[in-house]
């Protein structure tokens, strides 16, 4: 009869995954039947594992029951355990740096600035290779144990360009952009930018060389410790690059796009472009409307300079020089620009020194001269103005020779040698370093234009290897490196 | 070497610090009188002074006294207007060891400090 009603009124509640038990025992059953031993009973016919959490669960059922017997007693007795699966062995990226093929960046403020290419220096950390783990195995109240997956291992590789050491610290090995794509690791030392540099892109900064598939749209700047190629259009952007620059399109810059090479520049065209290079030129159209300072020569035989700049500090050799229209075009040969700026300053100095040295000098001439005793107030201006006077006297002196200098240099580093293949144009200004060359009328190439060693102007016709006279066929006057005095100059010597 | 710069005039003591520091002294300190300099010369220790006669709060005069009563060796130029021989007299008996007259150049300035050393070194 106990038996029955203890069957009856006490039974366990065990879901299909096994992960808990619950003893429940209904109201009514007479207290004394209800023992720790008579539900450890009912748990095992039900195959439920009996450790000592379990008993302890049991008891306080029993007592809750024992307590209360009108009201029905229920207890989570037993709990199992889930697996916890280990995890994959994975790489740690240092703050802020996100490989090629992996770009999760949110937003930034600007979008220009907001570049795709992420570059590492040479022995920059670049994260950590965090190794996988086992997992623990769990079990279910009924004892069954529930294996847990082992963490997968990445198989990453690496090339030389970054080491991998044993403790997982990951370092760059060279400058270049930081790439990773199926399990390999790697810094490229070339960028390709597979379409325009872009919004998409943002500006570039590289540390090493960029291809550009496409062109380069307004207003972004590519910068490269390398070479630069551009195989389409670059509008008015910046180029920047340490060694050379080749654009294969052309490049439009509307008077805001910027070229500066370390080397040489090779383009097809240039527009509107200002810029400095540190070696050689090859255009193969046009430059037109350019302010180009070229350090080393310009080799373009077939290229057409119409209007703008160019300052060209070697042998420099061009197809057409000027357009019918008139559209003011100078080209200065065997002058340094950087040598010309700085002389320039000093040029402009000079007459500001002197007109103080001048005012000075008078108001020192009146104390001087003044009768009598100086005042106190006197003689203290007047040994300011000995001071002064010293100082501007020395700074005159200063520039003087620093000029002569820089005069040296130019004549020293710069070669006058001008060669035009084509033609021409009347109004088209010459500079061969020190003296204009202004032609008359159109005139044929090919022709070269050099120095004596008085600094006079030499003209050789090239097809017949003979000398021309310059000044039949040109006004040659002295280069005054100021626009306004060099037309007024001009104007002077025509009355 | 230390030197201290007593005068009220900045373009004055701009003047005497350009001429020092042409002559390679870089420590270089300003007064702009009397007071000012009795407060300075503690912590900075001068080498040398060259001092104003005519400045606000105390001239250089009652400066000279009053720094000869803690300090009896360190050498003192006056760079002064007052060129009268009596007043000169009156500087020298308070403890000055040379005097420069305004107007001066500053080669007049540098030769005044190289004699002031020299004597000194010789004693």
């Amino acid at each position: 009869m106990a038996g029955d009603a203890v069957d009856k009124s006490i039974h366990v509640e065990l879901p299909s995954d096994a992960m808990s038990a619950t003893i429940v025992i209904e109201p009514g059953l007479d207290p004394a039947l209800v023992t720790v031993e008579v539900c450890e009973a009912v748990l095992s016919d039900r195959k439920v594992v009996i450790t000592g959490e379990v008993k302890k669960a049991i008891v306080s059922l029993v007592k809750a029951y024992t307590d209360n017997p009108e009201v029905e007693a229920r207890s989570q007795v037993a709990t199992g355990s889930a697996p916890v699966h280990g995890e994959d062995e994975r790489i740690e990226f240092e703050a802020g740096l996100v490989p090629l093929e992996d770009d999760s960046e949110a937003s930034t403020v600007s979008h220009y600035d907001r570049s795709s290419f992420k570059t590492v220096s040479s022995g920059q950390r670049l994260g950590k290779l965090i190794p996988a783990t086992e997992g623990s195995d769990g079990q279910t109240v009924l004892g069954k144990v529930l294996s847990a997956k082992a963490g997968r291992s990445l198989g990453l590789r690496t090339e030389e360009s970054v080491t991998l050491s044993g403790d997982g610290v990951i370092v760059a090995n060279v400058d270049g952009l930081l790439c990773y794509r199926d399990n390999l690791l790697r810094i490229l030392t070339i960028l390709e930018v597979p379409e325009y540099v872009d919004f998409s892109t943002g500006n570039i900064d590289f540390g090493g060389d960029v291809e550009i598939r496409r062109g380069v749209r307004d207003c972004f700047i590519v910068t490269a410790t390398g070479s630069i190629t551009v195989r389409g259009l670059v509008e008015a952007a910046t180029i920047r690059a340490g060694l050379d620059v080749r654009l294969e399109g052309g490049m439009a810059a509307r008077e805001k796009g910027v070229i500066e090479a370390g080397r040489d520049l090779h383009a097809r065209y240039l527009d509107s472009v200002k810029g400095t290079i540190g070696r050689n030129v090859e255009v193969m159209k046009e430059l037109v409307n350019s302010r180009l300072n070229v350090c080393g020569e310009m080799r373009s035989g077939r290229c057409a300079i119409i209007g703008g700049r160019l300052v060209v500090s070697g042998a420099c050799d061009v197809g057409i020089v000027g357009a019918g229209g008139g559209s003011p075009t100078e080209l200065l040969v065997g002058r340094i620009a950087e040598v010309d700026e700085l002389r320039d300053v000093c040029r402009k100095l000079h007459p500001k020194v002197e007109a103080r040295l001048t005012r000075f000098r008078g108001e020192f001439e009146t104390l001087v001269n003044c009768a009598g005793k100086l005042s106190p107030s006197q003689a203290e201006r007047m040994t300011e103005l000995q001071y002064e006077v010293g100082t501007l006297e020395g700074l005159i002196q200063k520039l003087e020779e620093a000029g002569q200098r820089l005069d040296d240099l130019q004549n020293k580093y710069a070669e006058v040698d001008l060669s035009i293949q084509t033609r021409v144009h009347q109004g088209a200004k010459l500079v061969l370093r020190d003296m204009v060359v202004e032609f008359k009328d159109d005139l044929k190439g090919p022709f070269r234009l050099t120095l004596d060693k008085r600094g006079e102007p030499v003209m050789t016709d090239l097809i017949r290897d003979t000398p021309v006279e310059v000044r039949t066929v040109a006004r040659v006057y002295p280069y005054v490196e100021d626009q306004e005095q060099n037309e007024a100059g001009q104007s002077s010597r025509a009355a | 070497m230390k030197i201290l710069l007593v005068d009220d005039s900045k373009t004055m003591r701009n003047i005497q610090k350009s001429v020092l520091t042409q002559m390679g002294h870089t420590q270089i300190e300003e007064a702009c009188d009397g007071q000012d300099a009795l407060s300075k010369v503690g912590a900075f220790q001068p080498e040398l002074l060259l001092v104003d006669w005519n400045m606000p709060n105390m001239d250089g005069l009652s400066f000279v006294k009053a720094f000869r009563q803690q300090d009896k060796t360190t050498p003192i130029i006056m760079v002064t207007t007052e060129s009268e021989r009596a007043r000169v007299v009156e500087a020298i008996k308070a403890g000055v060891n040379n005097y420069v007259v305004k107007p001066f150049t500053p080669d007049i300035l540098n030769q005044r400090i190289t004699e002031t050393m020299s004597k000194l070194a010789t004693v």
